[in-house]
């Protein structure tokens, strides 16, 4: 919060050599202050993309455009303009590379009624610091929960799956969120992703034929 | 007794003897060291040998009974930290007659430095000498030599220390066998402060302090700190502050890494209580990870491919393609026979040349036909040539991403440039006089003053330049006053000199409605490949207007340069409007920069006549970060005696500039600033004009383009 005054405070302290101009600052010291809102993705940037793509969101930080660069059987690698990879396993990541540190979870398919409502373990790593191949704590729940989400043909319908999970060695623990459309694709996903990152959001923009 | 056993139990309680290396940060995150009751880094009242990283700046604030004490403090460098603290002493008046100062209490201004000796390794603990207050009233002044060894999660701390840090002396100063000086502690009492008192340091009765700082686990890096306090405080401050123990005991709760805040029990019967924030502005995306990633052009194929049907087509879309990336091309040349496209550009977007340079070649890149194999890249600034890069394209294509300097480019590729614009061929058509402005809030303040201890102003700001041909321009400032508390402010000079500065609180409150700040017009040019000149008239700053100019001979692949300016200037009137008080003058200094390139310290040394008429230097040394961040000192000795000085005895000060990108995702070429000199006093008092030579061309300067080498891809 401290920060977020110091950056509402920065106009102030601006200096004569400057070049951000004051609408700029206002925009971006709003954005720092308040958080970015997610990206619209409108029908003109959609058919402007070529590929499948999603809208990515960390936190309350800008929202940027991830591309489907590779398909490699159920493992989807989405890059963005900044280097940044998020590997999707069925639909939830199980890597990103080239944020402040790097992650990788064990896939599994949060579909599978077996592993709905019971307890199994699966492993994460982080690098930045090192956290390697620690035992994970998982519970899926299907959820009930219908959530309509706005799309570019209208609304859609979709089932929420909740999935809690613990890092018992840090005493980390999160909750995500997917999103499941009628033809069981996950259409969006919130994912706590590391215990010094805040939480992503991801909206898919599948272009299959 | 008890304490120790109380220590040993809580350490074996807390030590974690089984934890993995690899999930150590993750129990105990935010690491990073905590902050004293003194400002600096350290335990409660002691200090420790613990650094911040290099380009961190940090502010302190506590309330430690009878003192509130605020802390700006600097790493410079990764061995050195420096802090700058006013203390509020509750116990006593700011003076006695209640005339000058009211009700105010006590202010002390104070200055530390800190420098590492040893590193940490495995069996040897990082080591540390510091000076506190060493240039102030001396109320705190001490001197210690500290070391810091941490095991597992659990740092220890333990010192000798001088002066106020000498409560617990129970040996003989070591350093009485070198001399009979450190034999008895030399009063600093009478000074007119702001001197540096070499003979008390190290001098006098030694003593101990230590403790150890807790991390404790799953808990966000929050630590407990236990203390045997080292101070005396029957010496420090003003008597009597009475202390019940020497046991100090306090928790340190971080929100991040960067936001601590505190809470103790100090002297046995005071509650201390405070926070910290530190940012660290030395790496590209150390406070603010960069999003603005270059944009490749679309559909560049087709682009390539129109582009081979004529030149006019490629220097249009390179024109457009550029300032699409605020990049502008000024003039350009293409000579298809040579496969070479020759093309001059001016940005204010990016800090670093390279980057810029790099991505005018990415775009030359992508849309020319591949007939072309080199590219003459040239950047000017107020229409002057800083340098020309000569990119061979292959080598460019081939070893992205990978910016290995000397293999990608060679160095002779970089060579300095008279810009001549007639000599091109293609010259996009620029419609001067363009104007360009920008409204900002804009703070002034005034600290310390015996009338209150902050004056300041809020206001808006109008701040425009005029650009009326290339190289000349008219650039304006001026400001409205929206809030102040400038009513109670009122002291007066007491200089003896000519009041070129000391009028401040005039000109502060005969402006607090309007101000014109600046309307200087500025003439630019290269007269050869190394020298460049200004020439400017009008009002040149806040105080000062008139005329005068300067000449810079900055040779290209030298690390310093040779400057002269000479100024004549009236003072303003205190309205600061377009009038002017009877007081001129001719100030002129010859000015030489150099840039140590290993410390990456930029010296600068002016030596002429001020502007109260005294002759003298003025030297600066700045370290300057590769993002741009400069932190810097400046002191300043001129031939008039401390008594016609005044308070603070010479002049000197410090001050930061913070490239705003720091602050955001996108790349701009603003700075922050904000500085401090102790004392306002007329001695040694340089014209503020803006636009100085050296600032202007060092950007284009080799040094600074081969620094920012690994931006070349960015």
């Amino acid at each position: 919060m401290i920060r977020k005054l110091a950056l509402a405070a920065l106009p102030l302290f601006l200096s004569s050599c400057e070049v951000l101009s004051s609408k700029d600052s206002a925009v971006l010291i709003k954005g720092y202050v308040l958080g970015y809102e997610e990206d619209k993705i409108s029908q003109a940037t959609y058919d402007e993309i070529s590929a499948s793509f999603a809208n990515v969101k960390i936190g309350r930080g800008k929202s940027s455009t991830v591309v489907l660069a590779y398909v490699k059987g159920d493992i989807y690698e989405w890059r963005s303009a900044d280097d940044v990879t998020i590997y999707t396993e069925k639909g939830i990541i199980s890597k990103i590379t080239g944020l402040k540190s790097d992650v990788t979870f064990s896939a599994f398919n949060i579909l599978d009624d077996s592993l709905h409502g019971v307890e199994f373990e699966s492993f994460v790593s982080f690098s930045d610091p090192m956290l390697y191949r620690s035992i994970a704590l998982n519970t899926i729940i299907k959820t009930e929960r219908q959530v309509i989400l706005s799309s570019l043909t209208g609304p859609i319908t979709t089932t929420l799956f909740t999935h809690d999970f613990s890092v018992p060695k840090i005493r980390w623990s999160g909750s995500n969120n997917y999103y499941v459309d009628g033809d069981g694709v996950i259409v969006k996903t919130e994912q706590d992703i590391h215990p010094f990152l805040p939480r992503m959001i991801i909206k898919y923009y599948f272009k299959f034929d | 007794m008890n304490y120790c056993k109380f220590f040993g139990l809580l350490l074996i309680s807390l030590s974690s003897k089984f934890l993995a290396a690899s999930s150590f940060d993750y129990i105990y995150p935010n690491q990073a060291p905590s902050f004293s009751n003194y400002g600096t880094i350290g335990l409660l009242s002691s200090p420790s040998a613990r650094f911040l990283p290099e380009g961190t700046l940090a502010f302190s604030w506590t309330s430690m009974q009878p003192y509130l004490r605020g802390s700006i403090v600097a790493y410079p460098f990764e061995w050195m930290e420096a802090s700058y603290q006013y203390a509020d002493i509750n116990n006593k008046l700011y003076s006695e007659s209640f005339a000058f100062s009211g009700n105010q209490t006590f202010k002390d201004k104070g200055f530390d430095v800190k420098l590492r000796l040893l590193k940490e390794k495995d069996k040897i603990p990082a080591v540390a000498i510091g000076l506190r207050d060493l240039a102030g009233t001396g109320l705190f002044s001490s001197e210690y030599i500290v070391g810091s060894k941490r095991f597992k999660n659990v740092d220890f701390t333990a010192g000798l220390g001088w002066g106020t840090l000498s409560r617990n002396s129970s040996f003989d100063n070591p350093l009485w066998s070198l001399s009979d000086e450190f034999t008895t502690r030399e009063s600093v009492e009478g000074s007119r402060g702001g001197e540096f008192t070499f003979k008390s340091f190290f001098s006098g009765p030694v003593g101990t302090f230590g403790g150890m700082e807790i991390f404790l686990p799953y808990l966000n890096g929050a630590r407990i700190k236990l203390e045997y306090d080292g101070v005396d405080y029957s010496k420090e401050g003003f008597p009597p502050v009475i202390q019940k123990s020497r046991f100090n005991a306090g928790v340190v709760y971080p929100v991040s890494n960067n936001l601590h805040f505190k809470l103790g029990l100090v002297r046995g019967n005071t509650i201390n209580f405070g926070f910290s924030y530190s940012g660290n502005f030395s790496q590209k995306d150390g406070f603010t990870p960069k999003r603005d990633p270059y944009i490749p052009v679309k559909d560049a194929e087709i682009v390539r491919e129109v582009n081979d049907t004529n030149d006019r087509y490629l220097y249009r879309t390179a024109l457009q393609y550029l300032k699409d990336r605020k990049l502008y091309v000024q003039a350009m040349s293409i000579d298809k026979e040579e496969g070479v496209i020759d093309l001059a550009y001016s940005q204010a977007t990016h800090i670093s040349n390279t980057r810029a340079t790099g991505r005018v070649a990415r775009v030359l890149d992508e849309i020319s036909p591949d007939k072309f194999t080199t590219f003459k890249i040239t950047i000017l600034n107020a229409n002057m040539g800083l340098h020309t890069i000569e990119i061979d394209r292959d080598l460019f294509h081939r070893n992205d991403p990978t910016p290995i300097k000397n293999i990608t480019l060679e160095e002779e590729s970089i060579t300095p440039v008279h810009y001549e614009y007639e000599s091109y061929e293609y010259k996009p058509i620029t419609s001067l006089p363009t104007h360009i402005y920008k409204i900002i809030p804009n703070l002034r303040s005034q600290l310390g003053g015996p009338d209150g201890f902050y004056f300041g102003d809020l206001r808006i700001a109008f701040k425009s330049e005029l650009i009326i041909r290339k190289n000349l321009s008219l650039q304006t400032s001026m400001s409205a006053g929206v809030i102040d508390n400038y009513g109670e402010l009122k002291l007066a000079s007491d200089s003896i000199l000519p009041h070129v500065r000391t009028d401040i609180v005039q000109y502060l409150k005969q402006t607090k409605h309007f101000a014109l700040d600046r309307l200087q017009l500025n003439y630019f040019n290269a007269i050869s490949e190394n020298v460049y000149s200004k020439i400017s008239v009008g009002i040149l700053e806040s105080m000062f207007g008139g005329y005068g100019g300067e000449v810079l001979y900055k040779p290209f692949f030298s690390n310093w340069a040779l400057g002269a300016e000479i100024w004549r200037v009236k003072q303003r009137a205190y309205d600061q409007k377009l009038d002017f008080l009877d007081y001129e003058t001719t100030t002129g200094h010859l000015n030489f920069y150099y840039k140590e390139p290993h410390s990456k310290v930029l010296v600068t040394l002016k030596g002429g006549k001020f502007l109260a008429q005294d002759s003298g230097i003025h030297v600066d040394f700045a370290r300057v970060f590769k993002t741009g961040m400069r932190m810097g000192v400046y002191f300043a000795k001129t031939d008039i005696s401390r008594l016609e000085f005044g308070e603070g005895s010479f002049e000197k000060g410090w001050y930061f500039h913070i490239p705003i990108e720091s602050f955001f995702t996108n790349y701009s070429r603003g700075y922050t600033s904000f500085g401090l000199r102790p004392v306002t006093r007329d001695g040694a008092a340089t014209l503020m004009h803006s636009f100085d030579l050296y600032g202007v061309t060092d950007p284009g300067n080799t040094h600074s383009l081969l620094k920012d080498w690994d931006d070349l891809y960015d």
